[in-house]
């Protein structure tokens, strides 16, 4: 699909990457989360090679340190906002007592505090990315991983979620990752490349 | 360590989402725990009962010496009183009399007891609590057990008739007897007046011993073998209940296989709904998986929607088989009708380890049906399982025809393989194996059926055809418990419409005589002396043939064998017996018998060889001179010519007498002629074939009773997974169905689709059910029946109960599909969400 791709992430920096449908954006996160295995090629993160790590290990890492945005926003429909944002945090037996205030100023900082007990059905598609974006950074990732969270939404909305996505990076120190075919979301991080067979190259 | 979200995430709330499709799989298990928990518990009673009836009867001795029938002599009694090592010894004699008063209420078994020796030997049936215990004594006097008294609607101070030798005998109740609280309906009477009132002066059935302080019982055994009375076993109580509980191991295993039957159901429609549930939740399990769910945590948040599925069916079973075996007992008896326990009435009783037991078989069955769904669902790629449409692939994905292939392979050779222990486990692995390979055979099965179809004109049904031809997988999982319903109730009912039908073959084959004389209701009773010969010179008689009904103890640890001695030619024993296999005998060699194919499987004797029949006091040597098929004794049976047993046994007594009539005969006057000729002829038993042959037919329906219940459930529960899965598969096509309302198909347009559906795969399903349940059929009567019971049936469906059987599944099955759908379309959804 791709060869010769090699890209560095620092904390807290913001990468865009766009290209062609079909290039392999997704695949490349998919490789970067540890789900996919490259046919050639090395993944280092926080210097731990994922080529030398099984499946559970690989897990056990993408659990820790990173986030996830998607497009279609891949919310439990039988749970709540705040259940949905809490599995992170739960998954990773983070302090119980610390949760409740965490997922309160992330939901202050999203504009959802009142939804919280909200079923993710009762929520407009702006809502649900937002949540989404909660759930991606509440247990302080050390990588984000945002594959087209714009791409369901209306320019509004878009603009708003892209922001909340940088100002929780910077918040947390994360690196994020985004994967978009939008100049506009592009323009919002700090190093645009663009994505083909042969690599990354730089706008 | 699965943490406390995942638990609400992927366990709690993806199954309270679906809370009709989960209350059913708890209702599948219930129903499953509950059968196999009561018919297990019916068995438990029967056998127990019938060892402490034994134990009752018995005392506290520490051996018996019995013989059936006619018994032994007197003089055996004697000599091991005074044997060494001997303490006590007890007689006893035994025989059914049958009831003339009150009328209609059958026979009565009697026990002759010597109340002294009893007494010495702590019976607890002799009658110590009567105001004068002596009054036994009276040869008019008898003690009835509290069954006897209600079966008879007597009191005590009230007088009975019994049939005593053709005579009539007034005998008065002078007691109820103690230390019986259930079961055992008979009464005890002095042990001379049986002997002289029946006819049996000098002969026992049964001596007890209690032996000396540092005797030991298998020393006094070895001591006794080869001196014993011919046919005499001396037993200890615990080697007879041994010997018993044997003799039903193989009827007592089959049911409760069978029982099992609703429990495996069960299990499948747990499959059926958690392999749905999980289709439905790829994209949020896949989502797990990407948010750091390991795999062996996806399988066990699977697992767990099975045991929690599991928990409440399993403890919901319990109470319920217990209801369900206590009505059982009330109304059918320990043998659920099938005459291989004689008590009358048994009393549940507290077993918590069977409680356990079928517990954990519950919960294990549910594990077990969410097992195959939680592996499938820990392969998905969680990248791809993301994307739309992952539902589908979810269907496509559990295919894996080689793995249905090797279990075929399997089941052919566990049917193809011997018995062990004299029980088919093989076969019965052999079924499970054809059963299972239905869960990776049936897609590509019905791929295959689809494509038989020829493509209809109509859009409905073509759009259906397309629908099921390019998603098999989605059918399949719908239809997997119905499907393996079907197939065991076809199972079940070609092998019981074959046994009957070989049976009423049989008995058009063996009813020959224009009628059929008995001396009366009790398998004990005779004829009057000289009766047969009366018979058979009656004018309408052209010819008549006496029989003789005794049994024999022929094989070490196995119940008695019945003797029949018969008036048969033996150079033409074909014009009385269905032979099976015959061997010539020749002048040299001993006289000529023929044993039955069940006592050919149970002693592994064959034609040709030479036995030893303990008659008369003596072992006589005896060849068999070939197999013969009898239904009628569950413990084998010998045949031979009656002048032979009368030369060896010096009994000349007869119990039956076959008649053929001169044409022109009329049969009621005949009845008549026969009755006025014998004293007390009113008790006299006398039927033609025809009506023989619909008692049998009768009796045998009524012992498959339990089998119909346990294939209405399984029926029931199979149903119960054609609803939920055809309902989750109608909600998770909800954006089909709304892009068909965009494109323009009218709800009823949808309701015509998802009748079209229903029925074509209800179809699909009873062709494949149909199928599978024959090959199941011919495992259970080619292997399974022969390897248990040692008899042989030839393979005869009954195709009109089928087609009916077929018939009533597709109405219900589509009804049930068409409920589900409409229930699922009523919101009339007609937007498209992506999400």
């Amino acid at each position: 699909m791709f060869r010769a791709a090699s890209l560095s992430l620092a904390p807290a920096d913001f990468v865009a990457i766009m290209g062609e449908s079909g290039v392999g954006k997704s695949t490349l996160l998919h490789i970067i989360a540890g789900l996919e295995r490259p046919d050639a090629g090395h993944m280092t993160f926080r210097d731990q090679s994922l080529d030398l790590l099984d499946d559970d290990a690989r897990t056990l890492l993408r659990r820790r340190h990173m986030g996830f945005v998607f497009q279609a926003f891949h919310l439990i429909p039988q749970l709540t906002v705040e259940e949905n944002i809490a599995l992170p945090w739960r998954l990773n037996a983070l302090p119980r007592h610390d949760m409740r205030p965490r997922i309160g100023t992330l939901a202050e900082r999203l504009g959802i505090s009142k939804r919280l007990s909200a079923w993710p059905r009762e929520l407009s598609g702006g809502e649900m990315q937002r949540v989404a974006v909660a759930r991606a950074v509440v247990h302080r990732p050390a990588l984000i991983l945002a594959d087209e969270p714009t791409g369901s939404l209306d320019a509004e909305s878009a603009e708003t979620v892209l922001d909340l996505l940088r100002e929780s990076g910077e918040a947390e120190g994360a690196a994020i990752l985004l994967v978009t075919h939008s100049p506009t979301a592009a323009g919002r991080a700090r190093r645009r490349l663009r994505f083909d067979a042969q690599g990354f190259h730089p706008l | 360590m699965i943490t406390r979200i995942p638990w609400q995430a992927a366990v709690w709330r993806p199954l309270r989402h679906r809370p009709g499709a989960s209350v059913l799989g708890v209702i599948g298990i219930a129903l499953g725990v509950a059968l196999g928990l009561a018919i297990t518990l019916i068995n438990i009673q029967a056998v127990s009962d019938f060892s402490a009836g034994l134990r009752r009867l018995s005392g506290q001795a520490d051996l018996t010496l019995t013989a059936p029938g006619r018994g032994f002599s007197q003089q055996w009694y004697a000599r091991l009183s005074l044997a060494k090592g001997v303490a006590v010894a007890a007689p006893e004699i035994r025989l059914q009399a049958p009831v003339l008063y009150p009328t209609g209420r059958g026979v009565l078994h009697i026990l002759g007891i010597d109340l002294f020796q009893a007494t010495r030997m702590g019976q607890p049936l002799v009658p110590l609590a009567l105001h004068d215990p002596l009054a036994l004594l009276a040869p008019n006097h008898i003690v009835l057990s509290p069954a006897a008294l209600s079966h008879l609607g007597l009191r005590v101070g009230d007088v009975l008739t019994l049939e005593t030798e053709g005579h009539a005998t007034t005998l008065r109740i002078i007691g109820v007897l103690p230390g019986v609280r259930d079961g055992g309906s008979f009464g005890v009477m002095d042990i001379a007046a049986v002997q002289w009132l029946w006819g049996r002066l000098g002969t026992l059935n049964q001596v007890d011993l209690r032996l000396r302080s540092g005797e030991s019982a298998g020393d006094f055994q070895a001591r006794w073998r080869g001196r014993l009375p011919a046919g005499a076993v001396l037993q200890s109580p615990a080697q007879q209940g041994r010997v018993a509980a044997d003799a039903s191991r193989a009827y007592r295993v089959n049911l409760l296989v069978l029982s099992l039957v609703a429990l495996f159901t069960g299990a499948f429609l747990v499959y059926s709904i958690l392999a749905m549930g999980v289709v439905r939740q790829r994209q949020q399990l896949a989502l797990l998986r990407v948010l750091g769910l390991r795999r062996g945590e996806v399988v066990l948040a699977v697992l767990l929607q099975g045991a929690v599925l599991g928990l409440p069916g399993a403890l919901l079973g319990l109470p319920l088989g217990v209801l369900v075996a206590w009505l059982a007992l009330a109304h059918m008896g320990g043998d659920l009708g099938a005459g291989y326990f004689s008590t009358a009435a048994l009393h549940l009783q507290w077993h918590p380890e069977l409680m356990l037991i079928f517990f954990g078989a519950g919960w294990g069955a549910a594990l077990m049906g969410a097992f195959l769904p939680a592996w499938e669902t820990s392969q998905a790629i969680p990248a791809l399982a993301l994307r739309a449409g992952a539902e589908e692939q979810g269907h496509q994905q559990r295919q894996h025809p080689w793995v249905g292939l090797l279990l075929l392979v399997l089941a052919v050779a566990g049917a193809c393989a011997p018995a062990i222990h004299g029980m088919p486990y093989l076969a019965y692995g052999a079924i499970a194996c054809l059963l299972f390979a239905l869960l990776f055979l049936l897609a590509p099965l019905l791929r295959w059926l689809t494509r038989l179809v020829p493509m209809p004109h109509a859009p409905i049904w073509r759009l259906t055809l397309e629908q099921l031809r390019g998603s098999p997988g989605r059918a399949a999982h719908s239809l997997a418990a119905v499907v393996v319903a079907f197939s065991l109730v076809v199972a079940m009912a070609v092998m019981v419409d074959s046994f009957r039908d070989s049976v009423a073959h049989w008995l058009m084959d063996i009813l020959r005589a224009d009628l059929y004389v008995q001396a009366g209701a009790s398998g004990d009773s005779v004829l009057p002396r000289g009766a047969a010969e009366q018979f058979c010179g009656l004018p309408a008689v052209r010819a008549c043939s006496p029989l003789r009904r005794v049994l024999l103890n022929l094989l070490p640890g196995r119940p008695p064998v019945m003797l029949l001695a018969r008036g048969m030619d033996p150079a033409h024993p074909g014009r009385e017996l269905q032979i099976l296999r015959a061997a010539p005998v020749g002048p040299r060699q001993p006289p000529p018998v023929w044993i039955s194919e069940i006592l050919a499987g149970i002693s592994g004797w064959h034609a040709g060889q030479v036995i030893h029949l303990p008659l008369g006091g003596q072992e006589h040597a005896a060849t068999i001179a070939g197999v013969y098929r009898d239904y009628a004794y569950q413990e084998g049976s010998v045949s031979m010519p009656i002048q032979q047993y009368r030369a060896w046994s010096g009994d000349d007594a007869i119990n039956d007498v076959a008649l053929w009539l001169r044409p022109g005969a009329v049969i009621p006057a005949v009845i008549r002629d026969l009755r006025r000729g014998v004293p007390e002829g009113g008790q006299l038993l006398i039927a033609t074939p025809k009506q023989i042959r619909r008692k049998s037919l009768r009796i045998f329906n009524q012992s498959f009773v339990a089998t119909y219940a346990l294939e209405a459930v399984a029926m029931v529960i199979g149903l119960l997974g054609v609803s939920s899965g055809f309902g989750a598969q109608t909600l998770m096509r909800r954006n089909e169905f709304a892009m068909l309302r965009h494109l323009g198909l009218r709800r009823r347009d949808l309701l015509a689709l998802l009748f079209a559906e229903g029925s074509l795969l209800s179809l699909f399903g009873i062709l494949i059910g149909g199928a599978l349940g024959m090959a199941i059929s011919l495992i259970l009567i080619h292997v399974v029946n022969p390897q248990s019971f040692h008899w042989h049936m030839g393979f005869h469906p009954s195709w009109r109960l089928l087609s009916t059987l077929g018939i009533l599944l597709w109405l219900t099955s589509t009804a049930t599909m068409m409920w589900a759908g409409r229930r699922t379309l009523r919101s009339d959804r007609t937007v498209i969400h992506d999400d």
